[in-house]
């Protein structure tokens, strides 16, 4: 009896919800303000209004743009999503903004450090007034104001093994900025049957791939290596090198084919040169 | 023997992108990285004709070796 008055309580909500999203849809549109008025009417998260609202193709406003290149069936995709970002540095913090933005509905986002001065040059949420503090508390702040039906999950710790929640993503970037901790991401990817997109920076040279559980092409990468720090990172290189980790995700959350997924793209922005290695 | 050596990113500043060079027969990845005075641990992927390679596989005429540097940072 319960089961059954909780499924007509929620038809009820359902049908409400629809027509009060379909009387003020604009365009094929739903502006921020009135997911905001249905969530606080109907009780639910902005997410949940949002994803009832792509269901019937009705796209939020703030995605207006994205069309036609994402569909509404796409941004449900991207809003029934999880990804995690292991570092949120130069590349994890762009990587974070650029998937907030395309519509990802759930981020989780692993860094143990907070922002200091020599982080500006490069770190796209880092300015004067965050310094000392916690990465990912600042990253979720800014997130919750670009994309409001985010749910961002900050895990202040270093990465050390496939631990929950990770195993809850179906994509997995690695954003970090030293060679053992990415080879231990790797692993765990592999463990957890997750793919990761992998992108590494130094100067104006860097490289991103789409590495699936099913291999260890990773170890193409770092064949023989021991650690080593990078020297120096440039912004550009970083933006460009996260943007590409971006888009490689989103192709695979969209269940494309990713060209990044047999080959590293390397790049050279100082001689303007592009290779691919194949994996 | 003749093989064509190809430099990329950080590694062409003050050497050069590709040259084709007179070896000693059977000389190797390793051997040649060291002669350029490059680290051992600088070096991330080594092709040699479009796939990967070990620092040690003996070099044959007219092959194509492709050395990158290790990039980690993030």
């Amino acid at each position: 009896m319960t089961c059954w008055r909780s499924f007509r309580s929620s038809a009820v909500v359902d049908r409400g919800l629809i027509k009060f999203l379909r009387d003020r849809e604009r365009d094929g549109c739903l502006s921020l303000a009135a997911g905001r008025e249905a969530a606080k009417r109907f009780n639910l998260k902005l997410q949940r209004v949002e994803e009832a609202g792509l269901g019937l193709g009705l796209m939020p406003e703030r995605f207006r743009r994205n069309r036609p290149f994402l569909s509404c069936f796409d941004q449900l995709e991207l809003l029934r999503s999880t990804v995690a970002v292991i570092g949120c540095g130069g590349l994890g913090g762009y990587v974070l903004e650029e998937l907030a933005r395309a519509g990802v509905g759930t981020l989780l986002a692993m860094d143990p450090d907070r922002y200091e001065e020599h982080n500006l040059n490069r770190q796209l949420q880092a300015d004067a007034g965050v310094l000392g503090r916690p990465k990912v508390e600042v990253i979720g702040r800014r997130l919750a104001r670009i994309n409001p039906a985010l749910e961002f999950i900050p895990l202040q710790r270093r990465f050390s093994r496939p631990e929950p929640p990770l195993d809850r993503a179906r994509v997995i970037v690695d954003a970090l900025d030293n060679i053992g901790d990415r080879k231990t991401a790797a692993s765990a990817c592999r463990q957890l049957r997750i793919p990761m997109v992998h992108g590494a920076v130094e100067g104006w040279y860097g490289q991103v791939a789409v590495l699936q559980p099913d291999r260890d092409a990773f170890a193409q990468l770092y064949p023989r290596n021991r650690e080593k720090q990078a020297s120096g990172v440039l912004s550009f290189t970083v933006a460009a090198v996260a943007s590409l980790q971006a888009a490689a995700t989103v192709t695979l959350l969209l269940g494309r084919d990713s060209p990044l997924a047999t080959h590293c793209l390397t790049l050279d922005l100082l001689n303007g040169e592009y290779e691919k290695i194949p994996l | 023997m003749k093989v064509r050596v190809k430099l990329f990113a950080g590694f062409r500043q003050g050497r050069f992108k590709e040259v084709e060079h007179q070896f000693e027969d059977g000389i190797t990845p390793a051997e040649i990285i060291a002669s350029l005075g490059i680290d051992p641990d600088d070096v991330g992927v080594i092709m040699v004709n479009s796939r990967h390679a070990d620092p040690g596989l003996c070099l044959e005429e007219d092959d194509v070796l492709a050395i990158f540097p290790v990039i980690g940072g993030g």
